[in-house]
């Protein structure tokens, strides 16, 4: 059998940030007309693959071939170029122009040499919205559209750019069933006019539905790649999730958890809904999940960041309602965020990283006892291992793994009595990980009740003594660490059927 | 678990002493000593160019002119390491100003106190648009800017007001001396000192650099972010009410005009002295050396007959060589 020349070849690709590997020697071919699906875990490698494809970023190393011959593709004007278009999760458009405008931004038609011809660009838009099926017109500002009609225009923009490859990063995740269906026999007619589509999705029955070829990708490296017609969703998800639980992690500890302290109650907020959990003292609950399940929205509600938009939230048993994370971080809860740029104050000095939280066990009358500052500071540097010349270098200069661990500090020099860990070892190295993890069970054993959001499935079995599994929203399950598969664990967090009412979730990105 | 190894303890601490310890040491002061080198500088070329330049009367004389300013570029300093800007404090400046000119006959609760409550007043309500309206600083505080004005020409009719029957200590705040020392740059120093111990060591200081390096960080940390947003701004009011009540005590009139342009004067020492709009990175000391860079420039230049047209064209041109030189610092 005569194999055609794939559109798309990539060979080996390898990226490198700094010591982190996250892809190693992939290989990926896309053909002409074909719907390749991309699956993997949070962190697999799938959006840095795509990143490679679309010119966001170089290879390491590695090679890749578009019709056969070898190309760099530098930036993501040269993928265009190339015939390549990337479709984001969260479109990005200019929402104060009009649909026409975000269609042929960067190439507008000129009248005169420098005057707009607006006849010309709805001459040539709104025939290809009526060919997509949008229900909008190129006069429509983008503003507003729903996110499921601005992905259209993204897609509109594609094709006037003649793409013969198109990268959809999760796009039902915020379409109704309906949206989704007509995408996805928009998807059918293009492939017949021989456009091929790279589709990343965490929906197996939406991989199903729509690919040709699936290709499956597990920290950083292909597992396996099949033609759709010869697997199926239970085999797609042992692929995903099958290793070996690494034997970074800390032995299991002994968990007996004691009273509850916090408890969320028919709990609803911004992306999610009707959350029931309780915390108790000395236990550390896994909250898994894919990304946009609500996790961190539900994090940011507890610590007072956000205000719930229903049910109610005890701590020790007393209702509290928290205006500001100020009043939570007073009531003894503390959220680490999950993006650490969110947590590290970097100009600041290591010592000023770790003493903020608890700053006024040194202050008398509003003032700071530098000394004594200093060496609760030097005392936790010494403890956590952080890797600083001094104190008083900037937190900025450290490494990820050692921002962190300052950030841990400042929560154990406060001694909170719940810690939400959002994703508290993303992008770490493996060595400051098994610290981390000391760090977080000697919290759980001095009494403290934890909630550690985590997408990295061994981590949350490992690491906790209970897991709760969220889903789009809701709470999809529950438990028990010592004897919870991954299996078990991502068919609780993967969505089985589209629900048939729009979704509330809302999605945040990687 | 804090099965902490002390030899590699040891060895990962002991690592980067060597390579980065003198390199953050060098970064953290290199800021506020190339600035002391530029206002050394700035004096040996003065005092080559001129005979006058560096006798004391000259150099007490050129530190009073720039206490007022001086005093408002301490509030500021406090603004932009918060990551905001003021743009009102002119006006506040100008509004205590003719405010203590008319509350002369009042005594200390209408020339001392009435001018001040009204400036930080007006401060917290600028801190009160910036958090609780969502506004930018610069809109809030240039609408404020705006505003003040207004209130000072409504106050004075538009023109000065002579203050009746100023006493003596209110002329003593203006014109005295302490040995040769005259009382405004006393006031000036005194806002300073307490302006670095107020940064450097309360928790208020404290909070005030972590709002400014990393608001969503500080917050989550427990700092009540808009009430620190309140009260910087209610300091930066104070200072400039304190300004325009040393500006009405020397000149023992109220002027509407009072404190026109501070606010980038004030701006502008603070940047010099490297304080630097991202937040979170800057001090009082920097920007007093600022403040002193800009006034003996002014003053070398007007020994030398330079006409104002041309100082201010050069005084734009430090402002952004200073600013440009601290970005390639960064880098």
């Amino acid at each position: 059998m005569v194999q055609p020349t794939p559109l798309l070849s990539v060979r080996e690709v390898t990226k490198s940030f700094g010591p982190n590997t996250v892809l190693r020697n992939v290989d990926f071919d896309l053909n002409a007309g074909e719907v390749h699906a991309l699956i993997g875990e949070n962190g697999a490698g799938k959006s840095t693959l795509m990143n490679i494809i679309s010119g966001h970023f170089p290879p390491t190393a590695g090679v890749i071939r578009i019709a056969g011959q070898e190309r760099a593709i530098r930036t993501p004007g040269e993928a265009i170029d190339l015939g390549i278009a990337m479709m984001h999760q969260e479109p990005k458009v200019a929402g104060a122009l009009s649909v026409a405008e975000n269609v042929f931004m960067g190439r507008l038609p000129k009248r005169g040499g420098i005057f707009l011809d607006n006849g010309a660009l709805h001459r040539q838009v709104d025939p290809v919205l009526r060919d997509i099926g949008a229900s909008f017109t190129a006069a429509t500002p983008v503003g507003s559209l729903s996110v499921a009609q601005r992905q259209l225009v993204q897609l509109a923009r594609a094709i006037t750019q003649n793409a013969r490859l198109i990268v959809l990063d999760e796009p039902t995740a915020s379409m109704t069933p309906v949206e989704a269906a007509t995408l996805f026999s928009l998807m059918r007619r293009l492939t017949e006019r021989n456009v091929a589509f790279i589709y990343i999705s965490h929906h197996m029955d939406e991989v199903i539905t729509i690919a040709d070829r699936v290709t499956v990708l597990r920290d950083g490296a292909r597992v396996a790649t099949k033609r759709v017609a010869e697997t199926c969703k239970a085999e797609l998800i042992r692929l995903m999730v099958g290793r070996d639980l690494g034997s970074h992690f800390p032995e299991r500890r002994a968990c007996n958890p004691g009273a509850v302290v916090l408890e969320a109650k028919n709990l609803s907020g911004p992306g999610f809904r009707d959350v029931s959990l309780t915390l108790r003292r000395g236990e550390i609950v896994g909250l898994a999940g894919l990304i946009g399940a609500g996790r961190t929205e539900l994090a940011r509600v507890l610590s007072g960041a956000h205000v719930a938009t229903a049910g109610e939230i005890r701590l020790d048993g007393q209702t509290v309602r928290h205006a500001a994370p100020a009043d939570a971080v007073d009531a003894g809860i503390a959220y680490l965020a999950e993006d650490r740029r969110d947590s590290v104050l970097r100009p600041l000095t290591v010592q000023q990283n770790i003493t903020l939280a608890a700053r006024s066990l040194f202050a008398k009358g509003g003032m700071v006892d530098a000394g004594k500052e200093r060496k609760a500071a030097e005392s936790y540097v010494r403890q956590l291992n952080i890797a600083a010349a001094s104190v008083g270098q900037p937190a900025g200069q450290l490494s990820g793994g050692n921002q962190q661990k300052c950030v841990i500090a400042r929560w154990l020099l406060q001694q909170p009595k719940v810690i939400l860990f959002d994703e508290p070892t993303r992008g770490i190295d493996v060595g400051a990980k098994r610290e981390i993890y000391g760090f977080i069970h000697q919290l759980a054993d001095q009494g403290c009740a934890i909630l550690m959001i985590s997408s990295e499935l061994p981590e949350v079995i490992s690491i906790s003594d209970r897991i709760v599994v969220m889903c789009e929203g809701r709470i999809s399950g529950e438990l028990d660490a010592a004897t919870a598969t991954e299996t078990a664990v991502i068919e609780l967090a993967v969505p089985h059927s589209r629900p048939q009412t729009e979704r509330t979730v809302s999605h945040v990105q990687h | 678990m804090s099965n902490t190894d002390p030899q590699a303890a040891a060895l990962l601490r002991g690592a980067p002493q060597g390579s980065t310890s003198l390199r953050a040491v060098l970064s953290r002061h290199s800021v506020a000593l190339s600035n002391i080198l530029a206002l050394v500088l700035l004096l040996v070329i003065g005092s080559i160019l001129s005979p006058h330049f560096l006798s004391v009367p000259n150099i007490f004389n050129v530190l009073r002119g720039a206490s007022m300013v001086g005093i408002v570029s301490i509030g500021m300093t406090f603004v932009i390491l918060n990551r905001g800007i003021d743009l009102s404090v002119g006006s506040l400046t100008g509004l205590s100003s003719v405010l203590m000119a008319g509350m002369m006959p009042w005594g200390v609760a209408g020339w001392g106190v009435v001018p001040l409550v009204a400036a930080v007043a007006l401060g917290v309500l600028n801190g009160l648009l910036i958090t609780t309206c969502r506004l930018q600083p610069f809109i809030a505080t240039l609408g404020m800017m705006i505003f003040a004005r207004g209130l000072v020409y409504i106050y004075s009719d538009g023109s000065p007001i002579v203050a009746s029957g100023v006493p003596a200590e209110v002329k003593a705040l203006g014109s005295g001396y302490l040995g040769v020392v005259p009382v405004p740059v006393l006031v000036f120093l005194a806002c300073a000192v307490i302006g670095h111990v107020v940064l450097r060591s309360t928790i208020f200081g404290r909070e005030i650099y972590a709002v400014g390096a990393n608001e969503e960080a500080a917050r989550a940390s427990g700092i009540r972010t808009k009430l620190n947003h309140i009260k910087v701004y209610a300091v930066s009011g104070l200072l400039a009410g304190i300004s325009g009540i040393v500006l009405t005590a020397r000149l023992g009139v109220g002027d509407p005009n009072a404190g026109q342009m501070y606010e980038l004067d004030a701006i502008a020492a603070c940047l010099i002295g490297g304080t630097t709009f991202d937040g979170g990175v800057g001090s009082v000391r920097g920007t007093v050396i600022g403040v002193l860079i800009l006034a003996f420039l002014s003053n070398i230049l007007n020994l030398l007959g330079i006409s104002p047209y041309t100082q201010m064209l050069l005084k734009g041109l430090i402002i952004i060589v200073a600013v440009i030189v601290s970005e390639f610092r960064k880098r």
